[in-house]
């Protein structure tokens, strides 16, 4: 394989960028409770919340403890503050997932605008730029040659491609085949994009065995049993 | 026995009050919510002898009439022997469903009788309307106010103060919540009438039926029956129990209840109290014993409600029924019983049978 031919800044970033969204897909189910504790946990309404939560479970523990019958008045007391900790834990509960909510989407416009929108604007820009030369154009047929030269735009171009290199024998279509952006080079390059592309499904595939080699809990093979005889 | 209280042990400020309007009486469980009803009625009644008194009874199992010893019906009708006082027994669900019945017969609103009517729209509002909470109480409590007002036209008389004997289910009142559901209500279905316009109109069949234009002209209604209600001066509502653990649940949740309908509650009466400790020539090991069970409730209340007016009241040696027993018994709303001095009265009862 031919060296590396593109900018290492590029190739970083973009490497940056995969890795980043590769740890926010693998750790997706913390996210809630990072999102929690970073912003919520000073705040006074989940403190407020946590304490009315605490003071409902030993109000709850003490009237459990007591008979309503002899201790009436107390047990009632006791019902009274439970339903007004519950409205106000209600209220707050909402207030919460209020706040929650706004930090979700807050977390949603630093990923868009931190993440998904520049390394759309980078594979944009720079997406078919060459990373690598492959060292012969006879490995692939055409198709493929052209689309890992100059990206997935190459496979809806590839008939009006194959249209023109047969008008081509018969009429001069440098014109147009100048116009139109057809491959017609000798050396077969990677472009960025279909690097992105393949990398991105190598670590899917690997993916997929370690989870089914070692996090997916095996099954264990039915016995068969026997009926008893009437 | 220690029944020292801040607040006064008895109704006096009720039963002498000038300005109020409606008194509910409820509570749940054969607790004697008729006999303290006619009691409060009928105390009115004597010490106001200028004002006209109406008992209502919304129960569709009425006893009025047995409490009584003489028969009342949906027409109000004075008590014998009382000049101000009179009483009626309607059954609003009922009432509500013939016109209901008779509305979707005819096809559109009875006539012209305005109002609820109006609303059934001949039987398609009421299933439209039917499953949002309260509304049928305040359907049937419209009911009872138009019954009221026809009854004052037809007597040439206005009644000063109404006394509603309520129903146990306890959830007449629930209808004092529906302005709130019905303006969230309104909110969407204003909503959707803007966006859809007139294409609603066509999928309502024969006529314009104005279902937002019905339902504020309900709101309005409600909202008009609900200042009155919240209004202390005005409305109040007195609890009957007995004091058993029960009864005292009820009775609690009863109070919170009605807390969160912004309705005054500040009266208690414990019925069927036996007193044993001053009866000692009537006495038993088991009344000894109900007793002492009773005492442990009624410090709880007291302990409980401490703003509100608990008044004891005693259990008689037979039913009160009749106006001159109920005189008697309801003796002890005004000023409260004392088992010391007044514990003849409950062997003094006429029989009714």
């Amino acid at each position: 394989m031919s060296d590396i031919t593109m900018e290492k800044w590029v190739l970083g970033t973009t490497l940056m960028f995969i890795i980043i969204t590769k740890f926010l897909q693998y750790t997706a189910s913390y996210h809630e409770s990072w999102i929690s504790k970073f912003t919520l946990g000073s705040t006074t309404a989940y403190k407020d919340y946590m304490s009315k939560l605490h003071e409902q479970k030993l109000v709850q523990e003490e009237n459990h403890s007591i008979s309503a019958q002899d201790n009436y008045a107390k047990w009632t007391k006791n019902n009274r503050k439970l339903d007004k900790l519950a409205a106000d834990i209600k209220q707050l509960k909402s207030q919460i997932h209020e706040q929650s909510a706004k930090s979700q989407q807050l977390l949603k416009t630093v990923k868009l605008i931190g993440l998904t929108l520049p390394f759309f604007a980078l594979k944009m820009w720079k997406g078919k730029e060459i990373v690598y030369y492959l060292p012969t154009n006879k490995m692939f047929p055409h198709l493929f040659n052209g689309t890992w030269h100059q990206g997935w735009l190459f496979v809806a171009m590839y008939p009006l491609d194959f249209a023109l290199s047969q008008i081509n024998n018969l009429y001069d279509v440098s014109f147009i085949a100048s116009k139109v952006p057809l491959y017609r080079g000798t050396a077969v390059g990677v472009s960025l994009g279909i690097w992105i592309w393949a990398l991105t499904n190598v670590l899917g595939s690997i993916e997929f065995v370690i989870n089914q080699l070692f996090l997916t809990p095996t099954v264990s093979e039915p016995v068969a049993t026997e009926k008893k005889a009437n | 026995m220690d029944l020292d209280l801040q607040v006064d042990p008895n109704l006096h400020s009720l039963i002498t009050s000038t300005t109020h309007k409606w008194i509910f009486v409820g509570g749940k469980g054969g607790v004697g919510k008729t006999t303290s009803s006619s009691s409060i009625a009928i105390q009115m009644a004597l010490n106001q002898p200028e004002k006209q008194f109406l008992l209502i009874s919304t129960d569709p199992a009425h006893n009025l009439s047995d409490a009584f010893g003489e028969k009342f019906g949906k027409d109000a009708r004075k008590v014998t022997g009382m000049n101000n006082l009179s009483c009626m027994e309607i059954d609003p669900a009922a009432a509500l469903k013939d016109m209901n019945d008779m509305a979707v017969s005819q096809g559109q609103g009875a006539g012209d009788q305005g109002g609820i009517n109006d609303l059934l729209q001949g039987g398609a509002l009421a299933d439209l309307t039917g499953s949002i909470p309260g509304i049928d109480e305040a359907l049937s409590f419209m009911e009872v106010m138009k019954h009221i007002k026809n009854q004052e036209q037809g007597e040439g008389e206005t009644f000063d103060t109404v006394i509603f004997d309520t129903a146990p289910t306890g959830h007449t009142l629930r209808f004092l919540q529906l302005p709130t559901t019905l303006s969230k209500l309104l909110e969407k279905f204003g909503e959707i009438t803007g966006k859809l316009g007139p294409m609603l109109n066509s999928f309502m069949g024969n006529g314009n039926v104005d279902i937002s234009g019905k339902l504020n002209e309900l709101k309005a209604n409600v909202e008009t029956i609900r200042q009155q209600f919240t209004d202390p001066d005005l409305t109040t509502f007195v609890c009957v129990c007995i004091s058993e653990f029960l009864s005292l649940y009820e009775t609690e949740r009863l109070i919170q209840e009605l807390i969160s309908y912004d309705m005054d509650v500040n009266s208690i009466i414990v019925n069927q109290l036996l007193f044993a400790d001053d009866d000692k020539e009537h006495n038993c090991k088991r009344c000894q014993a109900r007793w002492k069970m009773q005492k442990k409730y009624l410090d709880q209340i007291g302990e409980l409600y401490e703003d509100f007016h608990v008044v004891k009241m005693p259990l008689c040696a037979g039913e009160i029924r009749g106006l001159t027993n109920l005189k008697k018994f309801s003796r002890f709303l005004d000023h409260e019983y004392n088992p010391a001095t007044d514990g003849a009265v409950i062997y003094e009862l006429e029989d009714k049978a």
